[in-house]
């Protein structure tokens, strides 16, 4: 098994931090895509996050990772005991490999099983893999359409159902798609970017100082990665636990009528597309105040978040040179001078 | 560790050594070299094999696998080989080339033509450690025909960026003058390497001194290297540079040789105009001349393998719609049709004119697989071996009694043999969502038959398929799954019986799910609701209308998510306005029945539904 590198141990990428932990903390945020040059360790990022989480418990042998009080009733061999053994396990984060097959995605028919029994039997594609966890999907805008069209669709709904070679099955599938990408290898087609809650970009750090730091702590990491792991634990479990407390205290965040206002006022200004701006706004911004331990959320929130959850939903004026970034900063400077005044 | 063993100076070998020891030291940790050798791809072969003796007198042997000049990925990958499978009477799984190559070299002929798939796994097995499922550790040597850095780079010869990326090094072997040596020289140099591999075995605890990581960063930022695997990749070679001469800490002179090695050939890549010339650049060694390559190179990084990925981008960014708040609050139908497109484009982003519908899509070139058929010679069908073997397991048992065949073997009768239908075509399929409640057959029940009658009509001349769901009482039902059979569709509705409650959260939870299994099938739902929206039925079949309407939103909402076009017609005596909330929920256009006469809820229909000649033309 391989090492995981530390989450905490990270050197800046803020944003793609913070977006993974609201996307931990509130899964119902949707997705988050990582867009970025080659080798910015974007899928390090998700991998260490995963593995900073607190293990989950699930049926010992379960197909679905089930919860063990999942009132959802699981067909596997394991839920159907009397007395299923609970166990703990990591969160899953599964990739979806190059020029995977939808059967492989969704799930198909299991021909071994078949063979020597003579029964038709479905076996668990990715989708049912990732239950619980995450899915990650490097180069998603060199995915085929039809199998980006199946994720967005499970994603959105948490249900994966499948209906076909004679196979009729339903399992829950809830997971977060993580996509990362690199524009300059080919453009996302707009209609698949807003169908992600979050996205941010990942650069190659254009500081030295930060530099130096990756390298030097890559290279400890490489040379004993134990060791490395060992160094980092408090830092790690202090992430662990600030994640933890904002899950169940997210709940509890209040969100008033201004921020309310002043978010849809936000939107209404930047002229997003559709409502799912608005209410992705609110939830990365309620996470991300339960992560900071705030009882509500604060206009600071506000301005933390909507890059990230509006930046992919400006229209583009192929004439316009800025970037969604610096139009999004001009909207909140002006909306919250504006309310200052 | 062996007290004999000496340590060797880097300086004092050719570049192909110097890259040759290295990697046999630990080339899985340096993802591998790009090897140019032009018109003899056999210098690579021999260069390997040298390396590869050197490592197996410290390491235990390692293998070297060559994969096909066009590798298919599943090749590199393995997996269920359904032919033996066929044979054998069970599951035969092949081994992938990356992991017969684990813990050895994977040699990749004429590296440019490698498929971008094959590539990427290729990648994924150096980045992850892993091919597939498996783990897998492996040194790429990636051999090009490039005469240059500038053809590695960019035009018909180039090998895939991605690739480059990964590599530690870059050697030209058809320029490195090695071979000339002689046998004797050969054995002496073979001895002092193998020594010197011994002496390395203490590399991880070799220090570099956090100034030399600093001249690292700065000159790669210098020569314009901004990915951070090639500096790590530096770190690492200066690391093991050490070690190979004996040292416990990094000097100066070993980050000189990680750098002409690891930095030389990337900065070299670059642009000319975008190599800027600084003082860590001057003194550190070049180990070829720069001029004959830069001058001539246009570009950096290519990107012309992406090309095709991006052929099916959709339309220019402006075709996206203005905000949904227009569709509410415009009730008459001219306007709203006029909105709903839009509006539609907005919500829905698979079918929408910037969607798929109408484009030829890269997956084509087979059609897809939407169903199966038995075969029948003669008739151009092609054999679909799963369902056949779908067809023939249940026999199985069957037919070994008596005895027929191989044993262990299926018995497969021709009567098994299925064929793929596959699909040219885009077809909508609309999705009729009926409330036959207690209140809705009060209200106008047969007013909304009849306009279903109206759209059936429609999508008869479209040569649409239609389902057709029934909500009322406990729960939602599927009366009729997709058919073609339009008359099917018209008798069922007219035989439904009403009353009940208004169960609205299953039925748009089902048309959702319906939804999704036609995307799948590769054709575009349409989902049409006629509702008074007026739940009073939850998800649980239990009454109440606070927790049903919620629940009913929140499925809404959640349909919204995919992309699927929706009209929702409004069917209660009055337009209310649970049910336009529904409607904008679902980001679905909204039509009251008052105003809709037969010719508007065609145009509604006409208007969420792209044109037939769009549709086919991805055929
Ligand atoms: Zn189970």
């Amino acid at each position: 098994m391989n090492t995981t590198f530390p989450f905490s141990a990270i050197v800046g990428q803020e944003a793609v931090k913070h977006a993974l932990m609201i996307s931990a903390i509130d899964p119902g945020v949707g997705g988050v895509l990582v867009l970025g040059d080659r080798g910015t360790g974007k899928s390090t990022a998700i991998r260490a996050l995963a593995s900073l989480l607190p293990p989950m418990q699930t049926i010992k042998g379960c197909q679905y990772q089930r919860a063990p009080h999942d009132q959802h009733q699981c067909a596997c061999q394991a839920c159907r005991q009397d007395t299923p053994e609970i166990v703990e396990r990591a969160v899953p984060v599964v990739d979806l490999p190059l020029g995977v097959t939808e059967d492989r995605v969704v799930g198909a028919f299991d021909i071994e099983h078949a063979l020597n029994t003579g029964e038709k039997r479905f076996q668990p594609g990715l989708l049912a893999a990732a239950h619980r966890g995450f899915l990650y999907v490097d180069e998603v805008n060199l995915l085929e359409d039809h199998i980006v069209d199946v994720l967005l669709d499970v994603a959105a709904s948490g249900v994966n159902v499948v209906e076909r070679d004679g196979i009729s099955e339903r399992h829950p599938a809830k997971f977060v798609l993580i996509g990362s990408g690199n524009p300059e290898e080919g453009e996302l087609r707009p209609q698949l970017l807003d169908r992600f809650g979050l996205s941010v970009e990942v650069h190659t750090p254009d500081d030295l100082q930060e530099r130096i730091e990756v390298v030097s702590r890559r290279g400890e990491f490489d040379l004993d990665p134990e060791a490395f792991v060992l160094r980092w634990k408090k830092n790690e479990a202090k992430v662990r636990r600030r994640i933890v407390s904002a899950r169940s205290a997210i709940q509890q965040v209040v969100i008033s009528d201004a921020i309310r206002a002043t978010v849809s006022r936000l939107c209404i200004e930047l002229n997003t597309d559709g409502l799912r701006g608005d209410l992705t706004l609110l939830r990365a911004a309620r996470a991300s105040a339960a992560l900071q331990g705030s009882p509500q959320v604060e206009a600071s929130h506000i301005v933390q978040v909507a890059p990230m959850a509006l930046r992919h939903r400006l229209r583009r004026d192929p004439l316009d040179e800025v970037g969604s970034s610096v139009r999004i900063e001009r909207a909140l400077s002006t909306l919250f001078d504006a309310d200052a005044a | 560790m062996n007290h004999d063993a000496v340590g060797i100076e880097m300086d004092s070998l050719p570049p192909q050594d110097q890259i040759g020891v290295l990697l046999a030291l630990h080339g899985h940790r340096l993802g591998g070299a790009v090897v140019m050798c032009q018109d003899d791809p056999l210098r690579a072969e021999r260069w390997l094999s040298r390396i590869s003796g050197w490592r197996s007198v410290v390491y235990p042997p390692a293998t070297t696998i060559r994969t096909p000049v066009h590798c298919p990925p599943e090749q590199l990958l393995g997996g269920v080989d359904l032919i033996q499978t066929v044979l054998c009477g069970h599951t035969v799984i092949t081994q992938g080339l990356l992991e017969q190559a684990n813990h050895g070299w994977l040699l990749l002929p004429l590296a440019e033509l490698q498929p971008s798939d094959s590539v990427r796994a290729v990648c994924d097995a150096i980045d992850h450690h892993r091919a597939g499922e498996h783990p897998v550790s492996i040194c790429a040597i990636a051999v090009a025909s490039a005469a240059d850095l500038s053809q590695l780079t960019s035009g018909d010869r180039a090998v895939d960026a991605a690739l480059l990326d990964r590599m530690a090094f870059c050697l030209d072997l058809a320029k490195d003058k090695r071979d000339t040596l002689n046998q004797q020289q050969d054995d002496v140099l073979d001895k002092s390497i193998t020594s010197a591999l011994r002496t390395a075995q203490h590399w991880r605890s070799v220090t570099i001194d956090e100034t030399l990581t600093e001249r690292l960063c700065v000159v790669a930022g210098a020569l314009g290297i901004s990915a951070i695997r090639a500096q790590l990749h530096c770190a690492m070679v200066a690391r093991s540079a050490a070690a190979l001469a004996g040292r416990s800490e990094v000097d100066s002179g070993d980050l000189d040789v990680a750098m002409s090695l690891c930095f030389a050939w990337r900065a070299q890549a670059l642009p000319a105009h975008e190599a800027p010339q600084s003082d860590s650049q001057a003194d550190q060694p070049e180990p070829e001349p720069p001029e004959e390559t830069q001058a001539d190179s246009p570009l950096s990084m290519p990107h012309e393998h992406s090309d095709k990925h991006t052929c099916d981008d959709t339309g220019p960014a402006d075709d996206t719609a203005p905000a949904s708040d227009e569709v509410i609050h415009v009730p008459l139908p001219e306007r709203l049709l006029a909105s709903l497109q839009s509006a539609n484009a907005m919500v829905t982003m698979g079918a929408g004119k910037t969607g798929r519908v109408g484009q030829s899509r890269k997956s084509n070139h087979h059609g897809r697989c939407i169903g199966i058929q038995r075969y029948q010679p003669g008739r151009g069908h092609k054999v679909h071996l799963l369902a056949t073997l779908q067809a023939a397991a249940p026999w199985q048992a069957h037919r070994r009694h008596p005895p027929q065949g191989t044993p262990g073997r299926p018995v497969i009768k021709p009567q098994d043999i299925r064929a793929g239908r596959y699909k040219q075509a885009t077809q909508t399929v609309v999705i009729f969502v009926v409330d036959a409640s207690g209140s809705a057959a009060q209200q106008r029940l047969a007013e909304a038959k009849g306009a279903v009658e109206l759209l059936l009509n429609e999508c008869y001349v479209r040569r649409d398929e239609v389902a057709l769901i029934v909500f009322q009482g406990a729960r939602a039902t599927l009366v009729l799954p997709p058919t073609r059979s339009l008359v099917t569709a018209r008798r069922q509705l007219t035989e439904l019986p009403a009353g009940g409650g208004t169960p609205l959260a299953s039925a748009i939870d089902q048309a959702g799910e319906l939804a999704a299994v036609v995307r799948r099938d590769g054709n575009v739902p349409l989902i049409c609701l006629l509702t008074d929206g007026r739940a009073n039925v939850d998800r649980h079949g239990i009454g109440g209308r606070a927790r049903a309407m919620d629940e009913a939103k929140q499925a809404a909402r959640k349909l919204a998510e995919t992309p699927t076009r929706s009209l929702l017609i409004d069917i209660a005596r009055r337009p209310n306005a649970g049910a336009r909330e529904l409607a904008t929920a679902l980001g679905s256009a909204y039509l009251a029945l008052p105003r809709a006469d037969a010719g508007s809820i065609n145009r509604a229909v006409s208007e969420v539904m792209p044109p037939r000649a769009e549709r086919v033309s991805a055929a």
